[in-house]
């Protein structure tokens, strides 16, 4: 993974993430396998009777996990450079996800976040540098620049990435005996915390001229 | 704007509304069959007995199971919560949720002839219990119910049932 590049246990760090990837859209199908009615929407009350909140929150699970499936191959350079056709498609399917589905709806959520006004804050932030940042990548590849390209996807997945990274911190934190509240408070700002610090020392290294990209046509979206 | 865009844009509009649709009809028929089993009850029981009929008066063992059901029902939602899927790698808050328990207390050495059966339902969540004083009229089967520093029905006090999440 091009976050790990040449950097000590690369592969491990790879499969860690990816495997993280996985368990989230493992655990997202809890929400449609029809029985109970899963905890985190019972923690939600009666936004649960708001056919609007709803569609939002499905809709986000749905581009988000589709944004997490679709994206983490791309952050493999070698499998870019090897497969660059399937680098475009599954880049078009990430970019749609992420801008009409994931991120719109991620803000509108953050509205009602638990947590409070902190987490409320937390989540727009991303879900504005999300989008925002998503969508730099798409300019920058129809304008053929690779490097702002790949500067901007490096940092979208690296949003993408904050979901999973959110899951460790609140784990870590629940065992450490914080109290709930105060955990999702924290690991969501960790989370972001790590999501920008994952890119932009991912970025450093390839500014330095450490991590070798894809030849220029790769990323070209048509 | 391309068509490579107009067309992802409208399907996520057109999915999005769609789902909107398909939820506010799902919610609709949910809440049409969802009428709570207490307002029934309630219902049912609330008449006032005809004065030519004789008075067909409440047990003892029937009051208590009113009660039972009715602590059952008030403890329903916090069981719902503490039953309901949930892995510990997603946003849900990771503590476990404190068992509910609830306990019946009648008032011993009252006159076959009384028509009250004062009882006590003592809830049990984890933290410090919380009694709550009722009142059964053996003739008309109307529970009332001390909370909150004043009476209340069985749906009143249906309605403050405990939620075990102190943050939404």
């Amino acid at each position: 993974m091009i976050y790990f590049a040449k950097v000590r246990g690369t592969a491990i760090l790879s499969a860690i993430t990816a495997l993280a990837c996985c368990l989230i859209l493992v655990g997202n199908a809890i929400y449609f396998s029809g029985g109970e009615q899963p905890r985190f929407l019972m923690e939600k009350g009666d936004w649960t009777r708001n056919p609007w909140w709803l569609a939002t929150f499905y809709f986000h699970i749905v581009g988000a996990s589709v944004s997490l499936a679709a994206g983490t191959p791309l952050m493999f350079p070698a499998w870019t450079r090897k497969h660059p056709v399937w680098h475009r498609r599954l880049g078009y399917i990430y970019f749609h996800a992420v801008l009409w589905m994931a991120a719109p709806t991620g803000l509108v959520l953050a509205v009602t976040a638990k947590g409070g006004p902190l987490s409320t804050a937390g989540f727009v932030l991303a879900g504005i540098l999300w989008w925002q940042t998503t969508w730099a990548g798409h300019q920058a590849i129809q304008r053929r620049d690779l490097p702002a390209h790949v500067r901007a996807m490096v940092r979208s997945f690296a949003w993408a990435l904050s979901a999973p990274a959110f899951r460790v911190f609140q784990s870590a934190l629940y065992v450490g005996g914080l109290d709930d509240e105060s955990n999702y408070v924290a690991s969501l700002w960790l989370s972001i915390a790590a999501s920008v610090w994952l890119a932009e020392s991912c970025l450093i290294r390839i500014r330095r001229g450490n991590v070798k990209l894809a030849p220029s046509s790769a990323g070209v979206m048509s | 704007m391309n068509r490579s865009f107009i067309l992802p844009v409208f399907c996520a509009v057109l999915a999005f509304v769609a789902l909107s649709v398909a939820f506010r009809g799902a919610i609709g028929r949910e809440s049409v069959y969802n009428i709570p089993q207490s307002a029934i009850n309630e219902s049912r029981t609330s008449t006032i007995p005809n004065a030519a009929a004789p008075i067909d008066l409440l047990t003892v063992a029937d009051a208590e199971k009113i009660l039972g059901t009715l602590a059952d029902e008030f403890t329903r939602p916090w069981r719902k919560v503490q039953s309901a899927p949930r892995l510990i790698y997603s946003r849900a808050a990771p503590r476990p949720i404190p068992t509910i328990e609830s306990k019946i207390e009648l008032a011993k050495g009252g006159d076959a002839r009384d028509m009250l059966v004062l009882a006590t339902i003592t809830i049990h969540n984890g933290e410090h219990p919380d009694a709550f004083p009722c009142v059964i009229d053996r003739s008309t089967k109307q529970v009332r119910l001390y909370a909150a520093g004043q009476w209340q029905t069985q749906s009143e006090w249906l309605a403050t049932a405990p939620s075990p999440f102190g943050i939404r």
